[in-house]
């Protein structure tokens, strides 16, 4: 028997057309994420080789000590220096906070940079030696932000600058992923007469090394011991950098997303298997009647299936590509511009999970069907098994699990998953079966057929509520995060609310741009910046191995920003404690948070590093922060007037009314070293970005919900049997084509506006705990969700309800009958 | 034995068949039938709903196990043989004609015919042959339409060629007639008996209807599970 003779008129069956949707659907849901992760994969991989731009560097929040230098030139490895801290860069009354990196010559050691000389050029290798004095080279979206194009002298700190070339390419560009602000190179010899570093300064100094392994290694052993508190070596074997990391759960989440719209698939194979055995169950008696061996039935249905799979996962890996390939291009500013081309991976994925879908959810109902008795022919109704249901969730239930497996890697993660939808589904299916008891209490004072028939429902009828009723819901909870709770988040900040951070403030500068401020009827307060590592609690010194759990080690790492200040500033609560009082008052005033997390209490001393003095001061306050209001907020207060001989800068937030567009190039013109931070400006940059990453998602959440209706398809399609018998009597007693119609519409309607109903009552339940949790924000009853799931439940439902049966309307009750016994 | 030799089609001796109910007694549908229906013949076995008919057309065509006695087909003993075995003895040899037609939704006229040609796989030209059979039954400008293109008539009709294709030596049919009314009823038993003649088949025929009966060579009566005479 020619076998693509056969699957060509097995086309012809509607279970098999059903099928091959719902592995279309999964397969291109896995794959279109496969291929986005295994290419971002890739790209950090290669830039993990030059991200560094050397073999090994050591980083500091304070400047090295020049003996590391010594020592890597007496083992002969190349050396280059960097020191990068934010500043503005401005030209005219236009100006945009920058990541500033100053370089020596020889940067970089490892990898290349790529300039062009225009804007929307080519870039070609390009080495530092190019890069002159007074010349700066930087990312395009400086250029456009200052709106100038390549050769225009810009203002940095007290310097002017010619914005040389535009940078196309820096080795550690990997790490600027996520970070707004656009990079700019600069030779380090003309970093002092900026003036911008200060002892105070926030900055980041590197020193990077290259060699032979042999080399590196004998730098390394030699570095560690004599590394102080706050540096940090890094080598490629230190793994991905943080943005890895961000991606690496970036990718798990849409992992997860397309394993939902694979478990929906899967559902609707399962069902789809389940009616084709019934459908098939005849012609397999027939079959064997004229002769056909089992395991020729076997080899017919096995082929038929592995054509079919075969044939979706490569038509799925096609359009998975495509629907990657427009991804990439939508998130290409936050993933970068350039990954490299896609691997053969996803679509052997892709061959797989479509293999394993068919096999996993089809085979034990393949195996029923091979072992239909032929005598069954002569009996007018199929024979199914009583245990052919429990043998589907069985089979669906592993081969969903062999699936999130293979897609995570992790077995605990798959379990988890496993179970969090084996739990919504049981939330759901509830809910449903509740109000289907409460639509059946209504319905016994109703004439309505259609409605008393979903009242009496049937478990497959609530499997079609719950499936559909998920995937409408992952839709919905993400438009509500994506637009109601960034616009709720927006409002809760006042309208005059600061919108501008000023940093950098030199001590010296403190009175005069007071007064320019006070002059333009702002009335600013400058808290002092003291940046200091804390190296001792309740006179232990910290050592950071006692510590395991990651924030804290992140805590004790990382330098704190302390002040000083005589009032309580206004977005504080003091807690426990006094504040401090008298004329020569001392103590530290520490955040609720830090106090619970390292077990301290009033009276414990605390001891800071700062420039390389020690400060201890007992706790003689605990105060409650709120974070959200905009204005400089502090882990840790000192007395006023105690850190004044400490090295410190000054940091300030202003309002700045939108039309005032001069009063910041201004300020900046006449104190070069101060940066400004627009707040306005990330706040729309983190809604872009948001907006963004949401449409990824839901791209990939979308594949879900069309999973759903391919198991709503399938679960018309497994009921049509009973239908077609059903209409053939109401035609029977006289039931006009109108009336089954009106009949059919209201029923799926209701089936979709009940899916619709519980989807738009869990998103927004799940909207108000996730705008609890992550913004702190009050719950608000957000009726349009209910609404827009209902609606959209309803018509999509109704509609594919409608197209499934609208066939069985249009024929005659005799060949309706004719038909289902045949 | 050869073929020239072999004059049944089909003997058996003492055959019964016993079910079991799910209180776990058993109930004996047919017992001690013992005919032989020679080669070339025709049978009708009659009986009254539920008096074990199709039961017997089933065991006599392989498709059930019997319970006790012996069944040859063609002159093989079927009570030691699997159902993939008892499957063998029928391709190719056996033909089945059913009251519900039986035939497959997603294929064509043409492509039911084809059906037994392609499993039996001897035949070097099975659409050639189909749409021979296809012009036998009157029905050659319907062979591109899909079973439920067609009316009850014509289906039988499709069912009848799909039957006789491979000229088989057996061919069973169970009610051929039952869902069809009498005028489209006489035209498929004519159709039925002049094929059964031009392929020189033995026709093993389960009805109701007396007169259609009436027109083999061997009859049938079963009562109670018991073949009573050859009426």
């Amino acid at each position: 028997m020619n076998i693509l003779k056969v699957w060509r008129q097995s086309w012809r069956i509607a279970e098999m057309r059903l099928l091959f949707l719902a592995l279309l659907v999964s397969v291109t849901a896995v794959t279109s994420v496969n291929f986005f992760t295994d290419r971002t994969e890739r790209s950090m991989l290669q830039q993990a080789t030059k991200l560094l731009g050397a073999d090994l560097t050591v980083r500091s929040s304070r400047p090295l000590s020049k003996d590391y230098l010594a020592q890597a030139e007496s083992l002969g490895l190349k050396q280059a220096e960097m020191i990068s801290f934010n500043s503005m860069v401005s030209i005219d009354d236009r100006l945009q906070l920058s990541q500033i990196k100053a370089v020596s010559d020889g940067f970089p050691l490892r990898g290349n940079i790529e300039t062009s000389l225009q804007l929307d050029a080519i870039g070609s290798i390009d080495s530092l030696g190019q890069l002159k004095s007074g010349q700066i080279w930087a990312e395009t979206s400086l250029f456009n932000a200052l709106e100038v194009q390549p050769k225009v002298e810009v203002r940095i700190g007290r310097s002017l600058f010619t914005l040389d070339k535009v940078l196309l390419k820096t080795p550690d560009q990997g790490a600027s992923v996520f970070q707004f602000s656009p990079q700019v190179l600069m030779p380090l010899a003309d970093l002092p007469a900026t003036g911008l570093l200060t002892p105070g300064s926030r900055a980041r100094f590197s020193y990077l090394f290259a060699g032979t392994d042999k080399q590196v290694s004998e730098m390394t052993d030699w570095l560690k011991p004599r590394l102080a508190t706050g540096e940090r070596l890094e080598t490629l074997s230190d793994g991905p950098p943080s943005i890895g990391k961000a991606l690496e759960r970036a990718q798990r989440f849409l992992n997860t997303a397309a394993l939902l719209s694979v478990i929906l698939a899967g559902a609707a194979i399962a069902l789809t298997s389940y009616s084709f055995n019934r459908h098939e169950t005849h012609t397999v008696a027939v079959l064997k009647t004229m002769g056909a061996s089992r395991r020729r039935i076997l080899f017919r249905y096995l082929s038929q299936l592995f054509l079919t799979s075969t044939a979706a996962a490569i038509l799925g890996a096609l359009l998975g590509f495509a629907i990657q390939a427009t991804l990439t291009y939508a998130l290409r500013d936050i993933i970068g511009q350039s990954l490299p081309s896609p691997s053969f991976m996803p679509v052997i994925t892709g061959l797989l999970t479509a293999w394993i879908m068919v096999l996993g959810f089809s085979s034990p109902q393949l195996v029923q069907l091979v072992n239909t008795a032929p005598v069954q022919i002569f009996q007018q109704q199929s024979l199914t098994s009583s245990n052919s249901w429990k043998l589907l969730l069985a089979t669906v239930m592993s081969g969903v699990f062999a699936l999130m497996f293979m897609q995570t890697e992790d077995l605990k993660l798959t379990v988890f998953i496993f179970l969090g939808t084996l739990a919504a589904i049981v939330i759901f299916w509830l809910v449903a079966s509740g109000l289907l008891k409460l639509l059946k209490s209504l319905s016994s004072n109703t004439n309505n057929a259609s409605f008393r028939t979903l009242a009496n429902a049937g478990p497959r009828l609530k499997l079609l509520i719950v499936v559909f009723g998920i995937g409408l819901f992952s839709l919905l909870l993400l438009t509500a995060l994506r637009g109601d709770l960034l616009e709720r988040w927006q409002n809760s900040i006042p309208a005059d609310a600061p919108n501008n951070f000023l940093i950098n403030i030199q001590p010296e500068e403190v009175k005069g741009l007071t007064s320019y401020l006070k002059g333009k009827n702002i009335d600013a307060n400058l808290f002092p910046m003291i940046r200091g590592r804390l190296v001792a609690m309740k006179g232990q010194p910290v050592i950071l191995d006692n510590y395991q759990d990651g924030r804290d080690r992140r805590l004790l790492q990382r330098e704190f920003n302390l002040s000083s200040t005589k009032d309580l500033p206004a977005a504080n609560i003091l807690l426990d404690g006094e504040w401090f009082k008298g004329d020569a008052p001392k103590g530290f005033s520490v955040e609720e948070s830090v106090m619970e997390r390292f077990a301290l209490k009033i009276g414990d001393s605390m001891t800071f590093d700062i420039a390389g003095q020690q400060v201890t001061q007992d706790i003689t306050s605990t105060r409650r922060v709120n974070w959200d209001n905009l204005t400089p907020n502090f882990f840790v207060l000192a007395a006023p007037g105690s850190m004044d001989k400490l090295p410190q800068t000054f940091i300030t937030s202003v309002f700045v009314p939108e039309g005032d567009s001069k009063l910041v190039p201004n300020l900046v013109k006449q104190y070069p070293s101060v940066s400004t931070i627009d707040i306005s400006a990330i706040m729309t940059q983190i809604k872009e970005l948001i907006t963004k990453a949401a449409f990824a998602v839901q791209a990939i959440f979308a594949f879900t919900l069309i999973a759903g209706i391919v198991v709503l398809l399938a679960a018309l399609q497994s009921q049509k049997a009973e239908r077609r018998r059903e209409l053939a009597i109401l035609k029977t007693i006289g039931a006009s084509r109108k009336q089954i119609r009106n009949s059919i519409l209201v029923e799926f309607l209701l089936v979709g506006a009940i899916s619709g109903f519980l989807a738009g009552l869990f998103a927004m339940i799940a909207s108000n705990v996730a705008a609890y949790v992550l913004f702190d924000l009050e719950p608000s009853i957000n009726l349009s969700l209910i609404l827009i799931g209902m609606v959209s439940g309803a018509l999509l439902v109704s509609i594919a309800g409608y197209f499934n049966l609208r066939p069985l309307l249009q024929v005659p009750p005799a060949i309706l009958f004719q038909e289902h016994n045949s | 034995m050869s073929e020239k030799t072999m004059k049944y089609a089909i003997e058996t001796t003492q055959l019964s068949k016993k079910i079991q109910l799910k209180n776990g007694q058993s109930l004996s549908i047919l017992h001690d039938i013992t005919l032989q229906i020679p080669l070339g013949s025709s049978v009708a076995i009659t009986g009254a709903s539920g008096s074990g008919k199709t039961t017997l057309l089933g065991l006599l065509a392989g498709l059930d196990t019997v319970s006790g006695g012996d069944i040859k087909l063609l002159d093989t003993s079927m009570v030691d043989l699997t159902e993939d075995q008892r499957a063998a003895l029928r391709l190719g040899q056996v033909g089945f004609v059913f009251q519900s037609f039986h035939l497959m939704n997603n294929l064509s006229a043409l492509e039911n015919i084809m059906l037994p040609l392609e499993l039996e796989k001897s035949n070097k030209n099975p659409q050639k042959t189909a749409l021979k059979a296809l012009e036998q039954v009157g029905l050659s400008e319907r062979a591109t339409h899909l079973p439920t293109q067609l009316s009850g008539g014509e289906q039988q009709r499709i069912a009848l060629a799909r039957a006789f294709v491979n000229k088989p030596k057996i061919l069973f049919a169970d009610e051929p007639t039952g869902n069809l009314d009498q005028a489209t009823s006489t035209d498929i038993e004519q159709l039925l008996f002049k094929l059964q003649k031009e392929n020189d088949s033995t026709l093993i025929l389960v009805t109701h209807d007396e007169a259609l009966a009436e027109q083999c060579e061997y009859h049938y009566k079963l009562v109670d599970g018991k073949l009573v005479n050859n009426v």
